[in-house]
């Protein structure tokens, strides 16, 4: 998870969290495309796929609060496909659909 | 109308974006006591000393998770009433269910407004002393 913004660099409206979001975005991005490889890595491990999974749960729960809706719609609709997955009552995606639903998430942001 | 018993609040958290800003409009907005935690473990060892009214907990946190960090505290014989409140975006009403059955207070689903999050702390405030009153009444 990244770490705590810095004191100051936050603040409440509209404008100022839009702004902070864009700031964070592609950070949170590079951690997800980070857990993806670690998935394929290592073959859906459980581990890699519950990181996975919970960056984008996390992103999907953020994007909306910081008035990024298009980013949390993408990224929800790859926590939908993955949830199943980690709760061990689906197969693991191909890897091609995944990469779709993340190149959605990049261009939602 | 906001309910004066209502003061402090412990807010588990791992997403360090999300825990900022939930925390700022808390207090900004809300003038609560927050204490943000970043699992439930840390939660649980802060816990004593900051005696919360209300406990906001995230569902999916890494190592122990929201119903986890749930069950711990209900251990411990002064939490075992203590009002707790998810939040997540987990909210189909299946999961809600399957909150309500671990004993959580109510849910805040994700994402949410900062500017309008008191508000909705204090309207799940409300429903849950509502629901314990009316218990209490029928003698439950």
């Amino acid at each position: 998870m990244t770490e705590p913004p810095a004191e100051g660099s936050l603040e409440l409206g509209s404008a100022p969290l839009r702004d902070y979001f864009a700031a964070r975005l592609p950070e949170r991005l590079r951690q997800i495309e980070d857990a993806w490889t670690e998935v394929r890595a290592t073959g859906w491990s459980a581990g890699a796929a519950h990181n996975f999974h919970r960056l984008v749960h996390s992103l999907s729960g953020a994007g909306s609060t910081f008035g990024f809706p298009a980013v949390s719609e993408a990224a929800r609709r790859l926590e939908r496909l993955l949830k199943p997955v980690v709760q061990g009552t689906a197969t693991p995606p191909a890897d091609e659909t995944v990469g779709e639903l993340l190149a959605g998430i990049r261009r939602s942001g | 109308m906001k309910d004066p018993s209502l003061r402090r609040i412990l807010f588990v958290e791992d997403d360090p974006d999300i825990q900022a800003v939930a925390r700022m409009a808390l207090e900004a907005v809300g003038g609560f006591t927050v204490l943000a935690c970043a699992s439930g473990s840390e939660a649980l060892s802060r816990l004593g000393d900051f005696a919360p009214d209300l406990v906001l907990l995230d569902v999916v946190m890494p190592g122990m998770d929201g119903p986890a960090t749930l069950a711990a505290l209900r251990q411990i014989p002064a939490c075992r009433d203590l009002p707790v409140v998810f939040m997540t975006s987990r909210v189909d009403a299946q999961d809600v269910a399957a909150y309500r059955d671990l004993g959580v207070g109510d849910v805040i689903a994700k994402p949410f407004d900062p500017m309008a999050l008191s508000d909705q702390v204090h309207s799940v405030w409300k429903s849950m002393r509502a629901r314990v009153d009316a218990a209490r009444q029928c003698g439950v």
